[in-house]
């Protein structure tokens, strides 16, 4: 599967050619890193608020009001520029032992996170969030790390 | 700019330690990178976020407490961060970065943004009101930050777009 025809063709669309061979490729994957930033900057304050209960004296619920707006927006536009990075060396990424970590990596931390925000809303008007949730926000930080160094790692690995 | 710099340190052993260092294992490189990162999240979370929400957000929001109790700390936290990550790769090729015009403007910008990033976190310590300059602060610093941000990833870039085979 990891060395169909099909990651081939993906590198031969015009788009992705449109990306990989102009300025577009420095500027898509500027916007990736700014959206990936700004995502795990509100994910911070928000796993932060729900590890330690004195971080902020606030009902869960403004918390979630406050970031998940922006961790979830960034997030999007992280994928969609990401896919468009990725599909301009699709058959040489998809066989890259990092990229297949970050994948990995990111599809258990965005489970984590999406599991985790619905069960927030649950707990949306209690103070202290509980141990569960508390324990899922510090995993969903060692996750999102772990994304970023295997994401940096794909570069290193020809 | 840094030309004087790139000389004194190719003088010296640190250059040879930094190569040695970085090559020491394939996964330092990368791992040195995602401390940088990581302080370029932080960064975000205590100088872009407290700086959006001076432009919105009013004294006594919880979120203005918030930055008001953790902003400096995570500050300090991540220039170290940045600068313990980042002093590796200049000391390892400093020709490459003193000769870059982006590194310079980086490395110039940092001048203005951690001023202009001091202030904005002074004015959540004041409790100031939302005035009209403290809204033009806000804007110079978001606007500074990103440039910053952004000339990271542009430093190689620049290598290969506008001078191709000169590195």
């Amino acid at each position: 599967m990891l060395e169909s025809e099909f990651w081939l063709q993906l590198e031969y669309t015009s788009l992705a050619g449109a990306i990989g061979a102009t300025w577009l490729f420095p500027l898509v994957n500027s916007l990736h890193v700014l959206a990936f930033a700004i995502m795990l900057a509100a994910l911070f304050w928000l796993d932060m608020g729900l590890m330690i209960g004195r971080w902020q004296q606030v009902p869960v619920r403004e918390s979630m009001r406050s970031w998940l707006p922006w961790i979830w927006v960034s997030f999007v536009v992280s994928v969609v520029t990401g896919t468009g990075l990725f599909i301009t060396r699709a058959s040489a990424h998809v066989l890259n032992p990092a990229f297949q970590w970050k994948m990995l990596l990111m599809l258990a931390a965005g489970l984590n996170m999406l599991i985790l925000h619905r069960s927030l809303r649950k707990l949306a008007m209690m103070k202290s969030p509980g141990t569960i949730t508390a324990w899922q926000a510090g995993l969903s930080l060692l996750l999102w790390l772990g994304v970023v160094l295997s994401g940096r790692w794909i570069g290193h690995i020809v | 700019m840094f030309s004087w710099l790139a000389e004194w340190v190719s003088a010296t052993s640190l250059t040879e330690a930094s190569r040695t260092f970085l090559g020491s294992a394939s996964v330092v490189p990368p791992l040195v990178q995602t401390i940088h990162l990581s302080g370029v999240i932080l960064l975000c979370a205590c100088v872009i976020f407290p700086s959006i929400s001076l432009l919105s957000t009013l004294p006594g929001h919880f979120r203005y407490q918030l930055f008001k109790a953790h902003s400096f700390r995570i500050f300090y936290t991540a220039m170290i961060m940045m600068f313990i990550s980042g002093l590796p790769f200049f000391l390892a090729r400093p020709y490459r970065y003193a000769s870059n015009p982006v590194f310079n403007i980086k490395a110039g910008l940092l001048l203005l943004g951690i001023p202009l990033a001091i202030a904005v976190l002074v004015s959540y310590r004041r409790q100031r009101q939302h005035h009209w300059y403290l809204k033009l602060l806000a804007c110079l610093t978001i606007l500074v930050w990103v440039t910053l941000i952004l000339a990271g990833r542009w430093i190689a870039y620049s290598e290969y777009l506008f001078w191709p085979g000169e590195y």
